[in-house]
């Protein structure tokens, strides 16, 4: 029983224009999104051979990372160019997209899209499953056999999920093996189980809104109602949640502003240089390039002190904005995606630390007047690591979404008044 | 004639009180509660969030201009003969950014100018990068992207849901044109939208005062009036195209689901789809890859300027001629330093020509494929209004493009002031050899040029923005024409 109304909701699917709209719109979406992408990607990676550290220059620039086709995330920032000298890190912008219009709209990338779109879309399916079928008397005349609305529900449930994943997956799928044919374009054999990881993350992702619109309405009686709730509630997860733990972060963590750190850092300057002066004066210059070392390396040590302590507020303000966003559905799935591609925030902050790291081995070269430095290598953590460090509690929390909002949908269901 | 302004007053009556009850029903149905919290929270939230992001990026220009000034005032002499001086230039954080972010978190945040050209700094500071993963909301996102949608769906049921209960058989029962009707229903229904929305937007404005933000200082107030007025016309722009949807649509259920897809096609199709169509009518290259190209073509000139420069020394002094001068100044010597003045200023007019000419080629490729972008990307009322508030916030295209001209007569300041007055000169001798001279013109540190970008006054900001204000009045005749005109042949039945 439960196939037949799969298989009738499939076919419900199949005639009507909402569907057929639907899937033309995302189909159309989709392969724009990986189009420019792809492109964007391309332009980057033509800029990387151009910027690329040369043999022995103290200079760490990674490639752009090909899954930022679908998960643009930090990579930009995670591509910048971290030169290494005395003085310090410069950074500089590494390879820049020409594409200046991603400044003005949000990246349309695969996570965007099924963010946004998708998402809506799910809604979309589900939100007039119950009440729909109430108002034109289906729901009565299917009762009437001995189906129990659970059987009812997973149906409904099931049939909808495929009709509506079936398409997009295609649609991904074909997107990325064409994407593969070009030579250019290499995907690492890792790169390819990731995808398919962020492709059912994105999966998951939609099913948890396709249960909310079930739910929702099965606590309606009339589908526009349902429809204006439905949208209330995904502005909310997708554009303000996200935003608003940001904001609470912010009031919540101080973290010391780029003067507030020069200051300290010209204080400890004037300070350490004083004293040394005073010392070599007492001694009457004998001894004085320990002395001077000596004050140097206290200089370096505070600053290192500094930016660490900058470092660790910042990770707890990160941290905080991080769990709070979690409340939406939305921000968990960027997280967990972005992550995935090795294009998130855990990614971008490891990345850092090596950079950081790489300073410190090279700069002991630099000083002695070696012109030649060893090159940056970096390694992007295994899916084992990115799970163990947040991804998997990110989709254990859709999953647990998916779950809830099913049962609710159930329990309201079996509640519904069917006349 | 009495007769006619009798009628004329009846309808007028009958307007308001259309417009009464459908105020009312709006401020009584269960959605209107659910958007004025929306509205309320979210408008002063963002214009908060980004003050503060402001503020901060204001303390950190002031910090970084001031560590720039002092690396300027400790230039040494010996660094500039080596052509090692690099100066910064920074951008000042743009005040209106508050209500629109445009492309303030995506241009280089300072450019680096050395003797050999300029290279952009990194664009946001990586704390704002890190924590926008999850996106911006600014002003003009929310106004575009959420009440744009609650505008739609107001609007959803404006016709079709007054057909689904019946109620507009028994007011079409009346004396009353159907015109009356449309423009009551749309007057109360914008209306009911646009209080929760001027309520909102003064709390945001309360807010920002709270926070020092200079409302009345220069012409912020009319920019301020400008968002506000273009955020009014928007939201209604949106409830007319909702309400041309519903009257086109006997079932609410349809309108809903046909209101679902124009939105997404405007604020997410439209824009992309343009910007792709661009990429691929008129593909560009990177600005690294010009930045790259001119400094090649500057090492190439330089190249052979020295090995000009050795050919012309050989042919005065001779193979032996030593390089190093006497007390006493030859007729070589004079003849000497005028074939290697002209020489040198030769290049110099070479090179910056050159360069000039890349600039100038990149920049007009650069526009060229911005406007077909652009204007493909008015179709969409969203884009247009997007691109209209951010140039009249200051951060929109205009800005963009006064930065970047910016950066280029800074350049060319700074040749004429610093970098050409201390000349390396290598001469490439015939046998191999080369040698190196300095010749060097006293610098005035203090009196460098600063880096300024040309202010953009607001009447010059709509001016150039004339296609996005017709697509926005576009938007705003023709759905109500259409709603007209589908009205008129509406089936109440």
């Amino acid at each position: 029983m439960t196939w037949t109304i799969v298989r009738k909701e499939i076919i419900a699917n199949l005639l009507s224009y909402k569907f057929f709209i639907a899937i033309l719109l995302t189909t159309l979406l989709l392969f724009t999104s990986f189009f420019v992408l792809y492109k964007d990607y391309k332009g980057r990676l033509a800029d990387y051979e151009l910027v690329r550290a040369k043999p022995g220059e103290p200079i760490a620039v990674l490639p752009p990372n090909p899954l930022s086709i679908f998960a643009k995330g930090l990579d930009e920032a995670m591509t910048r160019s971290f030169e290494v000298s005395r003085i310090g890190i410069a950074v500089f912008a590494g390879q820049k997209s020409g594409n200046i219009i991603f400044a003005f709209f949000p990246t349309p990338d695969f996570v965007y899209i099924v963010k946004v779109v998708l998402s809506l879309v799910a809604l979309l399916f589900g939100f007039d499953q119950v009440s729909r079928e109430k108002e034109s008397g289906v729901l009565r005349l299917m009762l009437s056999n001995s189906v129990s609305r659970a059987k009812i529900l997973a149906g409904k449930w099931l049939g909808n999920f495929l009709s509506l994943s079936v398409p997009f997956l295609l649609v991904t799928l074909l997107g990325f093996a064409l994407m593969n044919l070009d030579p250019g374009v290499s995907f690492p054999a890792s790169s390819i189980g990731r995808f398919f990881l962020l492709v059912l993350t994105a999966l998951i992702y939609i099913a948890l809104f396709l249960s909310l619109g079930i739910f929702v309405s099965a606590l309606t009686r009339r589908a526009a109602s349902s429809l204006v709730i439905l949208l209330l509630i995904w502005t909310v997860s997708v554009f303000v949640v996200p935003n608003l733990g940001t904001l609470l972060a912010r009031q919540m963590v101080d973290v010391p502003s780029v003067k507030a750190l020069s200051e300290k850092q010209d204080q400890v300057w004037t300070r350490e240089v004083l004293e040394l002066i005073l010392e070599s004066r007492a001694k009457n210059g004998r001894g004085t390039g320990d002395i001077a070392k000596n004050h140097f390396d206290a200089i370096n040590r505070e600053l290192n002190q500094m930016e660490e302590d900058y470092r660790n507020k910042f990770d707890r303000l990160v941290r905080l904005s991080k769990n709070i966003n979690r409340l939406s559905p939305a921000a968990s799935f960027v997280y967990a995606s972005t992550e995935l591609a090795g294009t998130g925030i855990g990614e971008e902050s490891r990345l850092k630390e090596n950079v950081l790291r790489y300073k410190d081995s090279v700069l002991p070269n630099l000083e002695r007047g070696e012109k030649q430095a060893a090159a940056f290598a970096y390694r992007y953590r295994s899916v084992g690591q990115v799970l163990a460090q947040g991804g998997l509690f990110d989709l254990t929390w859709l999953v647990f979404f998916n779950i809830l909002f099913f049962a609710m949908g159930y329990v309201a269901f079996v509640r519904y008044d069917v006349r | 004639m009495r007769d006619g302004l009798d009628h004329r007053q009846e309808i007028n009556r009958m307007l308001k009180t259309i417009v009464r009850k459908e105020l009312q029903e709006n401020l009584y149905s269960y959605r209107f509660p659910l958007f004025a919290i929306i509205c309320i929270l979210l408008v002063p939230l963002g214009l908060y969030v980004n003050n503060l992001n402001y503020i901060k990026s204001v303390r950190d220009y002031n910090e970084q201009m001031r560590l720039a000034d002092e690396a300027v005032a400790s230039i040494q002499m010996q660094d500039v003969m080596a052509g090692k001086i690099a100066i910064k230039g920074f951008r000042p954080p743009a005040l209106l950014s508050v209500f629109s972010q445009g492309f303030e978190g995506a241009l280089p945040r300072f450019y680096e100018f050395t003797p050999d050209g300029y290279t952009p700094g990194e664009s946001s500071s990586g704390e704002a990068s890190i924590l926008s993963v999850q996106g911006k909301i600014d002003f003009v996102f929310l106004i575009q992207m959420v009440l744009s949608l609650v505008g739609l769906l107001f609007a959803s049921d404006v016709i079709a849901g007054e057909k689904e209960s019946g109620t507009l058989r028994a007011m079409l029962s009346n004396s009353l044109p159907r015109d009356t009707i449309l423009v009551g229903k749309i007057t109360g229904g914008y209306l009911a939208l646009w209080f929760p929305f001027i309520i909102a937007f003064l709390l945001g404005i309360v807010l920002l005062l709270v926070r020092a933000f200079p409302l009345f200082v220069g012409d912020t107030l009319a920019r301020v009036l400008s968002v506000f007025l273009a955020a009014s016309l928007f939201i209604l722009i949106y409830f007319a195209i909702g309400s041309m949807i519903s009257s086109s649509s006997s079932k609410t259920r349809t309108s809903l689901i046909v209101i679902l897809l124009v939105w997404v096609s405007f604020q997410l199709v439209i824009p992309r789809v343009s910007d792709m169509a661009a990429d691929v009518i008129y593909p560009i290259r990177t600005e690294t890859q010009v930045s790259l190209e001119k400094s090649i073509l500057a090492k190439s000139i330089d190249t052979e300027t020295s090995r000009e420069l050795g050919r012309r020394y050989v042919l005065i002094y001779g193979n032996e001629g030593s390089p190093g001068r006497g007390d006493k100044t030859t007729p070589e010597d004079v003849k000497w330093d005028a074939v290697k003045k002209e020489i040198e200023s030769n290049a110099r007019e070479r090179k910056a020509q050159q360069v000039k000419q890349i600039d100038d080629a990149y920049g007009r490729e650069k526009r060229i494929r911005q406007n077909i972008a652009t204007n493909l990307s008015l179709f969409s009322p969203s884009a247009a209004f997007a691109r209209l508030l951010a140039d009249v916030c200051g951060t929109g295209e205009i800005a963009r493009r006064k930065y970047g001209e910016a950066i280029k007569d800074h350049a060319q300041a700074l040749d004429t002031a610093l970098f050409s007055r201390a000349k390396r000169t290598i001469i490439a001798l015939p046998g191999g050899k080369t040698s190196l001279s300095f010749s060097i013109q006293p610098i005035d540190v203090k009196a460098l040029p600063k880096f300024t970008i040309a202010p953009t006054s607001l009447a010059e900001a709509f001016k150039e923005d004339w296609a996005s204000l017709l697509s926005l009045a576009f938007w705003l005749i023709a759905p109500f024409a259409a709603a007209y005109v589908r009205f008129l042949r509406y089936d109440v039945r």
